[in-house]
């Protein structure tokens, strides 16, 4: 059931957001095809027409990633708005499937495709310095250089970094949803309420980080690197971006649990 | 099997000083198409929505099959909802296969032909039909379970004389010994000769609960008659 | 099949009077098999279950037998046929002729008003 669940929620979120992903490539790889073509040529000096499209066309790229991102987030709290607490929820709540399905399904679909989102803007903005010239092989060499001179432990920096993304994300889209799931109950306010239950959230999240801060600091004083070296202070950032990784998973589950009691006992469908 | 496939025990609501369920208690045997009768507002969408789990009641319980409400009483429920609840988005097809997917007493093959029968076209988009022909979908996709339980609200509501025949007509096609179909409407005069029992409510309460025979014989006017002298305002 | 249902009497004892109607008026043959319960309960607009009631109780007056495996079956008596008419008739024309006498007609006018009733007919 999980399964089928993850189909309808990838298909719902799909038809609306892989399109715009699409025309923010193509306008990338319009721009980067302009760019590389207007590169190293004084055509843009002799043509004020063409360097105003040329200006024009770098603005719409430039406002297409910021907008994207924004898409996306709309895009998703759209769905949860309508399918989990809106009149589609006739539908899902009356599936043999409990609460909990829906929203993991929900949170990890949400933080797959701000995955996406933020690999189209990579990809968009390589694209783009493809076109002024980049030259990707000679970068590659000497990154490949480089890596053999990294400390070790690097790899599993990058790994916790990562990490600490992607549930930086679902923690985000997790107090969304909880901060929806409460703030819907009420009648008349429910947008209102939902953005003053994610204050409320956004406020204890961040007193508890102070608070384990505060607990954590002597403990991490005395375990500071005696050297200077890269390699212990990489342990020592990994063990601190793990802390923050299990800090993270612990208000996940908190606020998970939450937003399925929620779900689950006040549900306030119109 | 079980005889009684829905019991209601002293099944109470309040929001806040709003009693909307007042402890009602009743039971209903398989193989009926019983009514649920009363003026708006008098809890029967309330009774529907704890019933299939979309509300907690604040005292009381229901039980579908000796289960509580949960997963389990859901996959032998099947609703249909006052309201549109069907992604605007998706073709008929698509909704059908949805319901496949979830339900495993849905029938496909029914739904395509009763579908079919109304010349409604699977590649069509829910959203670009008009509203007759959106609630003869999601009943068609209601009625094309096999469930043991159809609990139907306001099943004809805003729809023409002859959409409500079509309706009835199939919700009777629909009936077997096995299953029992509760229909929650005020339209009275159009459902009575289809149903079995007849349960009055009103303000939370059932004020009258008998066959539509009975009812007849014994007063000697039509339900809707009676409904209206009850509930006179 | 043309059914009609009155508001106020039990549905059941309808239905037994409609399908006595429809067997005397020759609408269901003698001896012809009849339609499932289902069926009829659907072309009838009616519950199932009193569909059942009523056939059965139909059952019990011999009009109609049911065969175990191939269904349900109007009888061939013809004689309990023609009863049944005769039944139906008798039951209307007495309805008729409370009528009639709260009006305050005599037996002769009304011979002679269904006389007239028969001439308009018979010029149509």
């Amino acid at each position: 059931m999980l399964g089928k669940l993850f189909k309808y929620e990838f298909k719902a979120l799909s038809r609306k957001l892989i399109p715009f992903y699409i025309l923010v490539l193509l306008l990338a790889l319009i721009h980067s095809v302009f760019t590389g073509f207007t590169q190293g040529s004084d055509i843009l000096k002799d043509y004020t027409m063409l360097a105003l499209a040329y200006g024009v066309m770098f603005s719409l790229f430039v406002i297409s990633l910021f907008a994207v991102s924004i898409f996306t987030f709309i895009v998703i709290i759209q769905r949860f708005s309508r399918n989990t607490l809106g009149k589609e929820g006739y539908l899902m709540h009356t599936l043999p499937v409990s609460a909990a399905s829906h929203i993991l399904v929900k949170i990890v679909t949400a933080t797959v495709f701000y995955i996406i989102d933020a690999a189209i803007c990579v990809i968009a903005v390589l694209m783009l310095s493809a076109g002024m010239g980049a030259n990707f092989g000679r970068m590659l060499e000497a990154a490949a250089e480089g890596i053999k001179e990294l400390p070790p432990g690097t790899f599993i920096f990058i790994a916790n970094a990562a990490v600490m993304m992607i549930l930086a994300t679902s923690y985000s889209i997790t107090s969304i949803y909880t901060a929806m799931s409460i703030g819907y109950t009420s009648n008349s306010h429910k947008i209102a309420s939902s953005i003053g239950v994610y204050l409320l959230i956004y406020v204890i999240h961040n007193m508890l980080s102070q608070a384990l801060l505060q607990i954590m600091m002597p403990a991490l004083t005395k375990h500071a690197p005696a050297d200077i070296g890269a390699a212990a202070y990489m342990k020592f950032m990994n063990l601190w971006f793990m802390g923050i990784n299990v800090f993270l998973i612990a208000m996940i589950a908190v606020l998970f649990a939450v937003c399925c009691y929620f779900v689950k006992n006040k549900l306030n469908l119109e | 099997m079980s005889e009684i496939i829905f019991s209601c025990n002293a099944l109470t609501k309040k929001y806040g000083k709003n009693t909307a369920l007042d402890s009602l208690s009743f039971e209903l045997g398989r193989g009926s198409i019983v009514g649920l009768l009363g003026p708006n507002g008098s809890g029967k969408t309330t009774l529907m929505k704890i019933a299939n789990g979309l509300l907690q009641p604040t005292e009381g319980e229901i039980k579908i099959k000796g289960m509580p409400v949960g997963t389990g009483t859901k996959s032998i429920v099947s609703y249909l909802p006052d309201c549109m609840s069907l992604p605007e988005w998706m073709r008929i097809r698509e909704l059908v296969k949805f319901y496949c997917d979830f339900y495993a007493d849905f029938s496909a093959q029914k739904a395509e032909e009763m579908l079919g029968n109304l010349g409604l076209e699977s590649e069509t988009r829910f959203k670009t039909l008009s509203k007759g022909n959106k609630e003869k979908v999601q009943l068609i996709l209601t009625m094309s379970r096999n469930a043991e339980l159809y609990l139907l609200d306001e099943p004809m509501g805003g729809v023409d004389p002859a959409t409500r025949d079509y309706i009835l007509d199939t919700i009777i096609a629909g009936y077997s010994e096995n299953s029992t179909v509760v229909i929650s409407t005020h339209l009275i005069a159009d459902v009575e000769k289809i149903l079995d029992t007849v349960l009055f409510i009103d303000k939370g309460r059932i004020v009258r609960s008998d066959s539509v025979d009975n009812i007849r014989s014994n007063e000697g006017k039509s339900v809707d008659a009676l409904f209206r002298e009850v509930f006179r305002c | 099949m043309k059914w009609n249902f009155d508001n106020n009497m039990p549905i059941y004892s309808q239905i037994i009077e409609q399908i006595k109607l429809f067997i005397s008026s020759g609408d269901i043959g003698a001896g012809e098999r009849l339609p499932s319960v289902r069926e009829l309960a659907t072309d009838a607009g009616v519950n199932p279950n009193t569909m059942q009631r009523a056939l059965s109780e139909l059952e019990g007056t011999g009009l109609i037998f049911s065969d175990k495996t191939r269904g349900r079956f109007v009888t061939e008596d013809a004689e309990l046929i023609a009863r049944a008419r005769r039944e139906l008739a008798q039951k209307s024309i007495s309805g008729f002729l409370n009528y009639m006498h709260s009006l305050g007609c005599t037996k002769e006018e009304i011979f002679s008003l269904i006389k007239d009733c028969e001439g308009d007919d018979d010029n149509e």
